[in-house]
């Protein structure tokens, strides 16, 4: 419902708009982009290391060295309609959960400025829950090969349709950008989807001379089918089974997500970090992850050194049903479904990992990135990895090598 | 900070010197609008944030329109390096991230310093930086303070 009113409103102001037509240079097109020609090599050879979760294959197991884990191409139009109005269309192609690189549209919205302070859009966008989540596929505009996971894989961030008000103002020396934003959104993956509605996020950022401060908060009702129908299951194990599936369901229950950021800037060295929480009383439980990286510029290059960390704050094992108080076959499916609980409990990010990178800024608009990542997962962790073999042993350490060349036009 | 802005007004006093004394042939950068602008002066802070896509209006509710240079000019590094603190491919990062999140383009980059004072004497409320060799009358210096 949301996304069809979304796009009616958005159909409407591009309609309406045309009759205020009046500056000789509009409309005005501009069409930009943005890619990774990346490969990564990973020392687990009994699991895949992927950037999105989501994608069917990555380094590791399925790759010794593999190109799929951040290759990536985005292509953008910007189309000023009128001085006020303004319409972004971005479509990427990378890794997807089919393992097709079929391209999907990220950004697609229609912004009015009411003034050149407060605009509002409406449409395809990208939730602002954290630093760097809108401009996270676009590796030239960060310093490393991708984005720290322990922060950016807390949430499966997606685009939404919906609407967004941003307010931009001073206080001093400060420039601040308030966001707002309502909508819904979903991800695919092989066998079914996962939809997040009624979400809303709030985030403001300050740029203070060479620092920026960013905070932000946002809730969203997270639902997938096959979920849904494993805790039926659990209910037909009579008022345990109810309480299992009420503790653990995620059905109408609200996911919130805090994040905190900063960054300093003085042109020769930088540093940023963030730090987030996410919690949900559901089997999706309490997450934490931090970051930092410091990186030094000397000429084109750019060395950077990071360190990050992600935990679960909530249980990761439940007893669940007592198997044996129920006759067969009903307890040989009580422990199954203890099992897939269990599973699901354990699989929460639980890592520390340390990141050594140069950056090589050698042509206008393309750089090359060389990047080392040592990852220590937390016992009984399997970390981010994914198509994980029987020899698979969770809570190992991995080293992966990743080489990647960025670029923007 | 205060290193970069003595730096500045030392090279514009430079720069006014020569432009004074010398037939102007020294490659200096000044930033310059129109003689018919309604401002002189702008911080380094208001020049960075213009430059920078992050606020159009300056003190007073003024609407200015910055113009750029195409990449690899010299006066172009100049001038992001002196009042950005920033290299060109810091610069590029920057309007990636605007660009690539719906935040806005890029000022309007001119081939050299000829086209930008062509543009600047036709648009009072447009802003540009120069090699002074190609100041003259129908420009003002704007002092960065």
């Amino acid at each position: 419902m949301v996304r069809q009113v979304t796009w009616l409103f958005a159909i409407l102001i591009v309609t309406q708009s045309g009759a205020l037509i009046a500056d000789s240079s509009l409309p005005n097109l501009e069409f930009n982009g943005f890619g990774t020609l990346g490969v990564v090599h990973s020392d687990e050879q009994n699991a895949d290391f992927v950037n999105d979760p989501f994608a069917s294959q990555g380094a590791g197991y399925s790759h010794d060295w593999s190109a799929e884990v951040d290759s990536r191409l985005g292509l953008q139009t910007t189309l000023r309609i009128t001085p006020n109005v303004s319409s972004v269309v971005q479509v990427v192609s990378d890794k997807r959960y089919d393992g097709s690189f079929t391209p999907y549209v990220e950004w697609a919205n229609v912004q009015y400025e009411v003034t050149p302070n407060l605009s509002f859009r409406v449409g395809r966008m990208v939730q602002s829950s954290f630093m760097a989540s809108e401009h996270r596929k676009v590796n030239y505009a960060t310093p490393w090969v991708r984005p720290p996971q322990e922060i950016y894989r807390l949430i499966p961030v997606a685009n939404f349709d919906g609407v967004d008000i941003r307010y931009r103002y001073r206080i001093g020396e400060a420039t601040n950008e308030l966001q707002m934003n309502y909508g819904g959104g979903s991800v695919d993956y092989s066998t079914g989807s996962i939809d997040a509605s009624d979400s809303w996020g709030v985030s403001h950022r300050t740029h203070w001379g060479d620092t920026t401060l960013f905070a932000s908060y946002g809730e969203l009702k997270v639902s997938a089918d096959e979920l849904s129908q494993f805790f039926d299951a659990y209910r037909l194990f009579g008022l345990p089974g109810e309480e299992l599936a009420s503790r653990y369901g995620v059905d109408g229950k609200r996911t919130s997500l805090l994040n905190i950021g900063l960054g300093y800037d003085p042109g020769s060295w930088f540093v940023m970090g963030e730090w987030a929480r996410s919690s949900s009383p559901s089997l999706l439980g309490e997450s934490e992850g931090a970051y930092m990286t410091v990186g030094y510029r000397v000429a084109e290059w750019t060395p950077y050194v990071g360190v990050a960390r992600a935990k679960v704050t909530s249980n990761t094992s439940e007893p669940g049903l007592t198997a044996g108080l129920y006759p067969s076959p009903f307890a040989e499916g009580a422990r199954l479904l203890n099992g897939v609980l269990n599973e699901f409990l354990s699989s929460g990010m639980q890592q520390e990992s340390i990141t050594v990178g140069t950056r090589w800024d050698f042509r206008p608009g393309i750089a090359l990135t060389a990047q080392y990542d040592r990852i220590d997962m937390r016992s009984g962790s399997s970390g981010g990895l994914i198509n994980q073999q029987p020899e698979f042993t969770p809570g190992g350490r991995i080293n992966l090598f990743s080489l990647a060349l960025d670029f923007v036009f | 900070m205060l290193k970069r802005l003595t730096g500045s007004g030392i090279s514009l006093l430079l720069g006014a010197m020569l432009s004074m004394a010398y037939h102007p042939a020294s490659a200096e950068m000044l930033v310059v609008v129109s003689a018919e602008a309604p401002f002189t002066h702008l911080t380094n802070s208001d020049l960075k944030d213009v430059y920078l896509g992050r606020r159009s209006l300056i003190v007073n509710g003024l609407q200015v329109v910055p113009l750029d240079m195409t990449e690899g000019a010299a006066t172009r590094s100049e001038f992001y390096a002196r009042y950005t603190g920033q290299t060109p491919a810091q610069i590029k990062a920057h309007w990636a991230r605007q660009i690539f999140t719906g935040r806005g383009q890029p000022p309007q980059a001119l081939a050299n310093s000829r086209a930008v004072v062509e543009r600047l004497v036709s648009d009072v409320k447009a802003l540009g930086y120069i090699d002074s060799a190609f100041f003259d009358e129908r420009l003002r210096v704007v002092t960065i303070e």
